[in-house]
C-alpha cells in the first residue's frame, strides 16, 4: 500500500491549489502563493483518516472544499476591487455638492434699476472684493 | 468708510415699504450716504435675497457668494467681525 509522506502531500496540495485557481480566471491567480501558503493544513491534517493513497488523492482531486479557504479571500478581494473605487467617488461627489455654494443673485436683476452716487453696479463685475448689501428704507 | 479703503464694496439697496413715501434721492440726501445705492422699486433684489424686514443686510465673499444674511436683527459688531474675516 502506498502511503504518500507529508512532504508529497504539501506538494500534491499545491499542485492541486494551482491547477484549481488557474482554472478560475487570471485575475485569482495572483492569489496562487497566498493560497497555497494557508491551504496546506486542511488536506494534511485529513492524512491520518486516509486508508490509502489513492483514496486520499482521489478525496482531495474530488473535494474542492479543501480549497474553500481561497475562496472567500478570492471574493473578498473581488469585492474589494469593486467597492473601494466607488466609495470614494460617491463620496467626493457629495462633497463636492456640499462645497459648490451658488452664487449670490446679482443686483441688476431687472437691468432697470436705478443708481445713485455710483453708475450702475454688478456682482459679476465686483468678483474678487466682499461686497456688502445693506437692505434699506427711506422712512 | 474704513472698510472701504480695505477693499469692501457697500451697495445700499432701497426698497420701498409702500409706493407712496419718499424717493430715494431724498433718503440717499437725508441719510447723506456717500456709497452706491441702487433703487430697487419692485423690491425685486429684496425678494431674491429672501429679505422680508429691515434692518438687513447680506455679506457676499470674494468668489461672490453670500458669506452672511442677516434680515430684521443685523447687529454691527456681527457685521463687523464677518466683514473683517472676509477682507483677509
Amino acid at each position: 500500500m502506498f502511503i504518500p509522506s507529508r512532504r508529497a502531500l504539501g506538494v500534491l496540495t499545491v499542485t492541486v491549489a494551482l491547477v484549481t485557481l488557474a482554472g478560475c480566471g487570471g485575475s485569482q491567480a495572483t492569489l496562487v502563493p497566498t493560497s497555497a501558503a494557508t491551504t496546506p493544513t486542511t488536506p494534511m491534517t485529513a492524512a491520518p483518516s486516509a486508508t490509502g493513497g489513492a483514496s486520499f488523492a482521489l478525496a482531495t482531486l474530488t473535494a474542492p472544499t479543501a480549497f474553500t479557504p481561497a475562496t472567500p479571500v478570492a471574493t473578498a478581494a473581488i469585492a474589494s476591487t469593486m467597492i473601494v473605487p466607488t466609495t470614494p467617488s460617491v463620496a467626493s461627489a457629495v462633497q463636492t455638492v456640499a462645497v459648490a455654494k451658488p452664487l449670490a443673485p446679482d443686483i441688476n436683476i431687472t437691468g432697470q434699476e436705478k443708481w445713485f452716487n455710483s453708475a450702475p453696479l454688478t456682482l459679476a463685475g465686483l468678483r474678487g472684493k466682499p461686497v456688502f448689501l445693506v437692505f434699506w428704507s427711506d422712512i | 468708510m474704513q472698510y472701504g479703503e480695505q477693499g469692501l464694496t457697500i451697495i445700499g439697496v432701497h426698497g420701498p415699504d409702500f409706493p407712496q413715501q419718499p424717493t430715494v434721492a431724498e433718503g440717499v440726501k437725508d441719510y447723506k450716504q456717500v456709497y452706491p445705492v441702487v433703487d430697487d422699486a419692485q423690491k425685486v433684489v429684496w425678494k431674491a435675497y429672501g429679505i422680508t424686514s429691515r434692518p438687513s443686510w447680506v455679506l457676499i465673499g470674494k468668489d461672490g457668494t453670500i458669506v452672511q444674511r442677516s434680515v430684521g436683527s443685523a447687529t454691527t459688531m456681527q457685521a463687523q467681525k464677518l466683514i473683517e474675516t472676509a477682507l483677509r
